[in-house]
Parts: structure tokens; C-alpha cells; sequence
């Protein structure tokens, strides 16, 4: 088993590393846009079995492939005009798309109704693995079936017997990976688009800000839309974006309509708490989280979330990337939005809002 | 006063005996290697590591300071700023310590203590340093940046503080970016590089520096080296993480000196005092001699190293003070205050 750092290897190096020990049939552990995962080549039944065994995964159970593109995918999977001119309006992104399979690649890949799996994700290290090797590899997460998927190779060798770890022949490092959710699997093989398992996607409002100030405004419209409900439920804000998005100051929006005009950065102590003081409010307490130095699925029992599941409570969590996990249990125990905050221009950001029922 | 201070303000347990100035123990259980497994500190873990581990802390202070718990004059804790539910257990250890030696409380504010950690003595009652107000104050932290006005004992006014993050707060992020690995605390490994590192290679802005007030802000710093990061790729990051690194420190540092000199023009202050865990850099700490130097005053600095960073000896010796004056409190009264002002 040989272990190579992404960010600490030359490009062409790693490239090579891994072209090699896919095409000799091996099993190679990669990051991608969402957990670790077990790539070996699709075309190849002996891979294909190597894979499952290592997997333990009954059989008749699918395994969606990486294809390099969309023409590329049509060797695999049939796909009408209409189709090929709706997914190319969604990919790359964070889709699996099941279509009929042309049978071209191993079988044990397609579902028992005949039916394959198809990713081009938005991803520079799968894309740039894609564009070396020219040809389709697995796209499953790198853990024993029934198992929770791994966000570091630290995480995943953990998990593993000795026995395992030989059977792997190469793995790609690079670091904690940021916990995005699954991709959001969709069926068009019946001809039809059906939802499977919802991803990140379904965006409900999406709106451009150009300064600090607007970006807390939008913050308070947001706020003030919703703010009659926390009489009864407790109200959370999932931010998402980079480094200098503007999380930080939507939550100065929030604070401000509250009249708290002293927030400042969580970081260090991972969360402050702000009793409101303004009389017949409805939201008794403002707790402002930040996640960003969270990284595995354990701590998340450890961040006193608990705390937050009262009515009368406004939460917001800064880099909720990281509590992927925790999203299901905040959806049902309090009403929750997801603002994804993305650099447009230096100056200029887009807000894409979401609630999530 | 002979007082018994209690600090739990984020992931260390501390507490410490002082006898005036003078400290007599000062002990510290850090939870610091247990959350850099983590990357930081965890909320539950840290209440549950403070909650262990306290009575034990207590018991190892009163110990080694030599007094019996009936010496005591008070018992003193933190009530904020910091993290909510680990400052409610040092509360209610120092109303139960309180209670069971009949002993009156003293609540601190966590800033005040790094004001005095200049001005804490060891046992035997040095360094003297007989302090001669007023004095202007850095406090630069993982999450703080203040600018006070230290007028006379316990007497305080904030003239600046950051609005965004925290000085300590974006060297830790930018030693993360610069690097590129997940890491805590982050300071000390941006110090490092820049030992080597070229401070010009690149030009960072210098933020609110020429705003009127005498806040900080060091968001738009971190934007602007995620910017700078973006732009020049993996391969030059790698071979020029020394110089990025010594550049975006002095960015930090020039804003925090930037404002400390305004701060002494306009005050007409010119001693100065340094505390909190970025003090323990070397070169800020060399930089902010030589500027006040220049403005004719002296530069103070925490008395030993344990006094960086958080401790309880700083409480104490700031209790001490409140004290004098008579500012005990009911236990009823003390309630923690994550966000707590001077």
C-alpha cells in the first residue's frame, strides 16, 4: 500500500502513480467532491470483482462510475437528444445520473433493472484524474459496506484490517475534505427525471450582494420574514463559503435586528451565546457557532448543540460544511435555512438561500 | 489579600494563590494536546475535562501555595469573555469553594487578567515594577484585539477592539491556508516561517489603519491572502510559504502597532503593556520596544511565559485589586457572560 500527499506530489507524478496502478487492475483510494473514495477501472470485470470483495457488497448492488465527459458517457449509457441537453446544463456538479447501461463496462456495475450510474463531478483532483486516464473508474465511497463514509485517509485506515490495507494499491492524501453532502442522485431511465436521494441542491432564493452592508441586510429581511416562527420552533442559519465570504457579517445582520452590535468571531471558542434584551421579543437567545476546526464525525457530540433546540433560540453556524451530519438532526427538530455564500467578484458575492423542510 | 482564583474561560483549567502581587501557586491543567487531536477546542469536552478536573486543580494551588483554605482572604473567578459553558463551571466551583470556607467572591472580567499579567510577581515579589498609571494596553489573542486605557486599579476604558476577528485568530487561519494543513494553534508555525521569510515580498493590506477610530479589523486581511493564494497557485505557495507567511504577519503586526501609536499620540500615554497568547511572539514583542522607545516610554510585557497565555495568577492578582476596593459580590449575582466588556 503507497501513500501520496496531493498537495506535496508533482502533478505528473501522481498522475502517472495512479494511471498505473489502475490500469494493473488495483484498487486506489481518492478524495472527490464529497467523501474518499474507491476508484478502479470500470472496464475491467477482475477489478470490478476485486473492488466488491473488498467492499463485502452483496451482489446485485450498483456502483456509479466517474466518466470523463458527456460524449464519453454516451458509450456507456444510452441517452436521447433531450436528456444529453438537459445534463449538460448539470454537469460537471454534483449529480448521479442512472440511465440505461450499453452493457460496455462490467456488469457487476449496473443495478438489477440494467440500469448504470453516471458522475462528472465538479472536482479539479477527479477532473484532472479524468482527463489523465482518459477512460471510466469507480465512484464509490471508500468504506465497508453499511459503514459511514470517511472525510480523512487518517479516519479510514483506522477502520481497517491488515487484510484491506494490502488489498489497497495505492492511496491519494489530501488532508480533511470538506463535508459536503452526497450528490443527489437522479433516475432517467424511465424517461422521466425522479429524485432518489436529495443533495445538496434546491435553491430557493438566490440574491447578489456587492457590499458588507447589504449582506447584512439580507440577513435581517431574512430574519423578519421568519422570526414569527421561533415562538415555537427554534430557528437555525447553515452558512456555507470560503474563507472572507461574508458569514461572519450575516450574522452581524442577524445580531443587529436584536439589537446585538457586539458580534464578533467565534473561531477560537467555537461558539458565543447573546441573551437579547429587547422587550417582547420573540428570540430570547442568539448563539453564533463556528465549525471551522471541527474535523471528525465524533465531535459533533461534543459542540453542546443540544442547547440549541428550544423555542425562542436563533442559531447560526458558520462552516456547517463540516457538520454534515448534524443537518438531519437540526431538519427535524427546528426550522432551517442553508445560505450558501459564494465569491463572485472580489467585491461582489452571491447569496443562494434554501429551506430546508 | 491572600485570594484563591479560579480561571476556566476556554480549555485550560486554572487556578492559582496570590498574595497581593505576589503568586504564591499557579496551576494549570491544559486540555490543549487533548484538542489538538481535534483541531481545537470542543465545547462538551472542554466542559467535561474542566468539570474533571478542577477539584483536583484547586487542591494542587492551595497545596503548594502553603496557606490553609482559612488564610484565604477570597476566592475569585472569571465570568467572562469566553466560552459559555466552560466559564459556568469554574462559577460554580468558586460559589461552592466559596461556601464551604465562608469566604467572600470576587468575579473577574478575563481581559482584566491579561492586563495585569504584566504586573504579576513571582513569590519572592519580583520583578518590583511599581506601577505608575496610566498605562495603554494591547490585548492581542486568539480571540481578542483591544486597545485599553488602563487609567488607575480595576479602572478601564476600551478605546479600540476588533470588529471582526481576532488578531491570534488570523494568524491561526492564515497558517492554515499558507501551509495547507489543518493545524492548532497556527501562530507559532506563522513566527516560524517568517523567521526566513521575506516581510515584502508581498503587499498586504494594512486594514483600518487609517480609519479614525482605534479598532481593528482582520477579515478582509484573511480575504485578501485567500485572494493572493488563489492567484498564485499551489507550486509558487509551496516554495514561497516563508516569505507569505513573514508578509502577512507584519500585516497583522503593523495594524496592531499602527493603532498602539496613534493611541499614544492622541493620550499623550507613552507606557505600554502587552498581553495575551500572540505576546508570547518575539518579534511583535521586539517591534512594540522599539516603537514605544521611540515615543520616549517603556514597554512591559508578561513576567514569565506562563503568563501569556490563559492562567489564573492574572485573575488573582486582578482580584486582589477589586478586593481592596471592597467589590465582592453574592454568589447569586455571578453569572457567566461569554461576551463580557470591560
Amino acid at each position: 500500500m503507497k501513500r501520496l500527499f496531493l498537495n506535496r506530489t508533482p502533478h505528473v507524478e501522481l498522475m502517472n502513480e495512479i494511471c498505473t496502478a489502475l490500469d494493473a487492475g488495483g484498487i486506489v483510494v481518492v478524495p472527490s467532491d464529497t467523501v474518499y473514495g474507491l476508484a478502479v477501472r470500470a472496464d475491467s470485470q477482475k477489478a470490478v470483482e476485486k473492488l466488491n470483495a473488498w467492499k463485502a457488497r452483496p451482489a446485485g448492488k450498483a456502483t456509479s462510475v466517474f466518466v470523463p465527459s458527456l460524449d464519453e458517457a454516451e458509450r456507456y449509457v444510452k441517452m436521447n437528444p433531450l436528456q444529453k441537453t438537459t445534463l449538460s446544463h448539470m454537469l460537471p456538479g454534483a449529480y448521479t445520473i442512472i440511465l440505461p447501461s450499453k452493457h460496455t463496462l462490467s456488469k457487476d456495475l449496473e443495478a438489477e433493472n440494467g440500469t448504470l450510474g453516471i458522475r462528472i463531478p465538479q472536482n479539479k483532483f477527479i477532473s484532472e484524474l479524468m482527463e489523465s486516464y482518459g477512460k471510466p473508474i469507480t465512484a464509490t465511497s471508500a468504506n465497508i459496506a453499511g459503514k459511514g463514509p470517511h472525510y480523512s485517509v487518517d479516519d479510514l485506515l483506522k477502520t481497517l484490517s491488515m487484510k484491506k490495507m494490502d488489498m489497497i494499491d495505492l492511496i491519494v492524501d489530501a488532508g480533511v475534505l470538506l463535508r459536503n453532502k452526497p450528490s443527489t442522485v437522479v433516475d432517467m431511465s424511465g424517461g422521466d427525471i425522479e429524485i432518489l436521494r436529495p443533495g445538496d441542491h434546491g435553491i430557493d432564493t438566490i440574491v447578489q450582494s456587492e457590499s458588507e452592508e447589504e449582506t447584512k441586510n439580507i440577513a435581517q429581511k431574512l430574519i423578519l420574514e421568519n422570526v414569527g416562527t421561533v415562538l415555537t420552533k427554534p430557528l437555525v442559519f447553515l452558512l456555507f463559503g470560503d474563507v472572507g465570504a461574508g458569514k461572519t457579517q450575516f450574522v452581524k445582520g442577524i445580531g443587529e435586528s436584536f439589537g446585538i452590535t457586539n458580534i464578533i468571531s467565534p473561531t477560537f471558542v467555537i461558539y458565543y451565546e447573546y441573551p437579547i434584551q429587547v422587550e417582547n421579543s420573540p428570540v430570547k437567545l442568539l448563539y453564533h457557532y463556528d465549525l471551522y476546526r471541527l474535523q471528525n464525525l465524533e465531535e459533533f457530540d461534543h459542540i453542546g448543540l443540544d442547547d440549541i433546540f428550544q423555542p425562542g433560540i436563533v442559531t447560526c453556524i458558520e462552516w456547517s460544511e463540516r457538520g454534515g451530519a448534524i443537518q438531519e438532526k437540526l431538519t427535524q427538530k427546528a426550522t432551517v435555512f442553508q445560505v450558501h455564500i459564494e465569491h463572485t467578484s472580489e467585491t461582489k458575492r452571491t447569496l443562494k438561500i434554501s429551506k430546508l423542510s | 489579600m491572600k485570594i484563591l482564583s479560579i480561571d476556566t474561560s476556554c480549555d485550560e483549567t486554572a487556578v492559582a494563590v496570590v498574595d497581593g502581587r505576589r503568586v504564591l501557586s499557579n496551576e494549570l491543567y491544559s486540555q490543549i494536546a487533548m484538542h489538538t487531536k481535534w483541531g481545537g477546542v470542543m465545547p462538551q469536552l472542554a466542559r467535561r475535562a474542566h468539570e474533571e478536573h478542577i477539584d483536583k486543580v484547586v487542591e494542587k494551588a492551595l497545596s503548594k501555595s502553603d496557606l490553609t483554605s482559612q488564610e484565604l482572604d477570597a476566592v475569585a473567578v472569571t465570568y467572562g469573555p469566553g466560552l459559555a459553558i466552560a466559564l459556568g463551571v469554574g462559577i460554580d466551583a468558586a460559589k461552592k469553594y466559596a461556601a464551604l470556607w465562608n469566604k467572600p467572591l470576587i468575579k473577574v472580567n478575563h481581559m482584566e487578567g491579561h492586563i495585569y499579567s504584566c504586573f504579576v510577581q513571582n513569590s519572592a515579589g519580583n520583578p518590583e515594577r511599581p506601577m505608575t498609571f496610566p498605562y495603554l494596553v494591547l490585548l492581542a489573542s486568539g480571540s481578542h484585539s483591544e486597545l485599553v486605557l488602563f487609567k488607575d486599579h480595576v479602572t478601564y476604558e476600551v478605546l479600540g477592539e476588533t470588529v471582526d476577528d481576532a488578531a491570534g485568530e488570523a494568524l491561526d487561519k492564515a497558517a492554515r491556508m499558507i501551509v495547507d494543513e489543518v493545524m492548532y494553534p497556527g501562530g507559532p508555525v506563522i513566527e516560524q516561517l517568517a523567521l526566513t521569510g521575506d516581510e515584502n515580498y508581498v503587499k498586504f493590506p494594512r486594514p483600518m489603519l487609517h480609519s479614525k477610530d482605534m479598532n481593528f479589523s482582520f477579515s478582509g486581511l484573511k480575504t485578501s491572502l485567500l485572494n493572493y493564494l488563489k492567484k498564485i497557485g499551489d507550486a509558487e505557495r509551496v516554495k514561497h510559504m516563508n516569505d507569505i507567511a513573514a508578509s502577512f504577519q507584519t500585516a497583522v503586526f503593523d495594524s496592531l502597532i499602527g493603532k498602539l501609536e496613534k493611541a499614544m499620540d492622541q493620550y499623550g500615554v507613552t507606557n505600554v503593556a502587552l498581553g495575551g497568547g500572540v505576546s508570547a511572539n518575539a518579534l511583535l514583542r521586539k517591534r512594540i520596544r522599539a516603537v514605544v522607545k521611540a515615543h520616549g516610554g517603556t514597554a512591559y510585557f508578561p513576567t514569565s511565559k506562563k503568563l501569556y497565555g490563559d492562567n489564573a495568577a492574572m485573575i488573582g492578582v486582578a482580584a486582589h485589586y477589586h478586593g481592596v476596593r471592597g467589590d465582592f459580590v453574592k454568589a447569586e449575582d455571578i453569572e457567566r457572560e461569554a461576551r463580557a466588556g470591560l
